[in-house]
């Protein structure tokens, strides 16, 4: 319990440090072994992860700047809001976190038998289903629509695929730019602030059909090699035609926590590793077995509902200050925060790719495409490495 | 025209400005191919691959010594120059070349880390 306390706070701490990740701060406690025993070790890194799932959203809703999984929410969430509405929000993302760990829990008694089956039978044919999957999305825009939307899967795709393992900046921080333009510098430049006072409810309905997606494209994310978070995002985005910002607040965090909880038990099952967490995991126990998992699931458990409970203590301060803030210095401090880390991270060659992905993102909403176009800079690479 | 009278600056029409974004995505683009494309590796022995090249670009020669295969159908090389690291082919393009133990290689690719453990991951492979 303590334990999980040290690596829910911990994890809160890295969500407020803007670029560092939480799988930077698990590498420091695996390598520097500041905790002796291993399981009391892999236990903080499981709760510091889970609850960076939930803390990580703050971040691209106070100053726009997110990473893959968390940049759609930017682009959506483009809206300064009431202390009510933001609160309102703040329980939109709990609650999609939450029923992302529920909805994949019961996965745990069929992992042993259902994993390898679908692993067999998903991997040769992924990239595929993925190339499909993302023509179909093209497809459905309505008229001229189709060509732009091609044009900005393309022009991000490319980007990708080009800067991806190419060794132009530091290989673990190429995204860094990447989607700080893509969803956030251009959003800082091209879209004006709208003030939100109500949030839609979301109706029972399209819970079950958010929650059903989420735990699909989670799934699919968490056995496949090459694919993470961010695709997961992107698929289910693609896969569910969702455009509404309480859908995206909803399925994200679903998504993020569904993955997580996904890849333990893959890593269980047929001992791959699918996450920043599954490599904690692994790098501290080795092979994991069925009681171990348990514990990791009932660590998950617990950190998702402290982190919860947290979350919503701080709901109502943030949202009283965020409301009262003129959004015009929220644009110049994302800015600032944007430039640092880029600089930071990957030096001056990470501006020109910010000053691209820019473009690119200035360009997907000037043609009113879906911005989930944009995320072809994660799934052009994945297509390609998957088909070729 | 008096001191203090508000002016309307126009860049130009929404197709010129969507245009001009447009043209600067493509530069952009072409810059950074063109800037990755005039990246030299750098050729190095084995022993000389430390933690703080991460991402960087390498050429190594040597021997392949072992051919490790993974249930997955990935194979993984050690390449022996007097010191040794690993070389994984994820890559189809790779798998398909008939190297095996014994042969000599050239490998141009990222020194990355994976399990603590240094490799190269490789971008060209070259028999010699």
């Amino acid at each position: 319990m303590l334990f999980t306390l040290i690596g829910v706070g911990l994890g809160f701490l890295v969500a407020l440090i803007p670029g560092f990740s939480s799988n930077n701060l698990s590498m420091l406690l695996i390598t520097y072994g500041l905790i002796s025993s291993n399981y009391l070790l892999a236990v903080t890194n499981v709760a510091l992860e889970i609850s960076n799932s939930f803390f990580e959203f703050l971040l691209p809703i106070i100053a726009g700047i997110g990473n893959e999984a968390t940049a759609l929410v930017v682009d959506s969430v483009y809206a300064r809001m009431s202390e009510e509405s933001f609160r309102h929000e703040m329980g939109i993302i709990i609650g999609g976190g939450l029923v992302g760990i529920i909805v994949s829990l019961p996965l745990l008694f069929f992992a042993e038998k259902i994993y390898p089956i679908v692993y067999s039978s998903l991997n040769p044919i992924l990239g595929w289903i993925l190339l499909i999957l993302c023509i179909y999305m093209i497809w459905i825009e309505r008229g001229w629509k189709k060509f732009f939307a091609l044009v900005i899967f393309c022009l991000s795709g490319l980007l990708g695929l080009i800067v991806k393992n190419s060794g132009f900046v530091a290989t673990d921080y190429y995204l860094v730019p990447i989607f700080i333009g893509l969803y956030g510098f251009s959003s800082i430049i091209s879209k004006k602030y709208e003030k939100i006072e109500v949030i839609n409810e979301i109706g029972i309905i399209e819970k079950v059909r958010l929650i059903s997606i989420a735990f699909l494209s989670s799934l699919f994310a968490s056995l496949i090699s090459g694919m993470k978070r961010g695709q997961a995002s992107a698929l289910a985005l693609q896969l569910g035609n969702i455009t509404q910002r309480e859908e995206v607040l909803f399925i994200l965090p679903a998504i993020s926590l569904a993955f997580a909880t996904l890849s333990i038990f893959v890593l269980f099952s047929i001992g791959k590793v699918r996450s920043t967490l599954a490599y904690d995991v692994q790098q501290i126990m080795g092979e994991i077995y069925f009681p171990q998992t348990i514990l990791f699931v009932g660590v998950i458990a617990l950190s998702a509902c402290i982190s919860a409970f947290v979350l919503i203590l701080l709901a109502k301060p943030l949202g009283k200050l965020l409301s009262k803030i003129n959004s015009k210095y929220l644009k110049i401090l994302g800015f600032c925060i944007g430039c640092l880390l880029i600089i930071n991270f990957t030096g001056i060659r990470g501006m020109l790719l910010a000053f691209t992905a820019t473009c690119i993102g200035i360009l997907s909403s000037r043609f009113h495409v879906r911005s989930t176009h944009l995320m072809g800079v994660l799934l052009l690479p994945s297509i390609v490495s998957m088909i070729l | 025209m008096e001191l203090g009278n508000k002016i309307n600056l126009h860049f130009g029409t929404f197709e010129q400005i969507t245009l001009l974004i447009l043209v600067l995505a493509v530069i952009g683009l072409a810059g950074i191919y063109f800037a990755v494309g005039s990246i030299e590796p750098i050729e190095l022995k084995i022993e000389s691959i430390e933690e703080s090249m991460s991402g960087r670009l390498v050429r190594i020669s040597g021997k392949i010594t072992n051919i490790r295969k993974s249930s997955s159908g990935n194979s993984y090389w050690t390449v022996d120059d007097g010191s040794t690291i690993t070389v994984p082919i994820l890559d189809n393009r790779f798998k398909s070349l008939a190297l095996k133990r014994g042969d000599s290689v050239e490998v141009m690719g990222l020194v990355t880390k994976y399990k603590e453990e240094l490799e190269v991951m490789p971008k060209e492979i070259y028999k010699r």
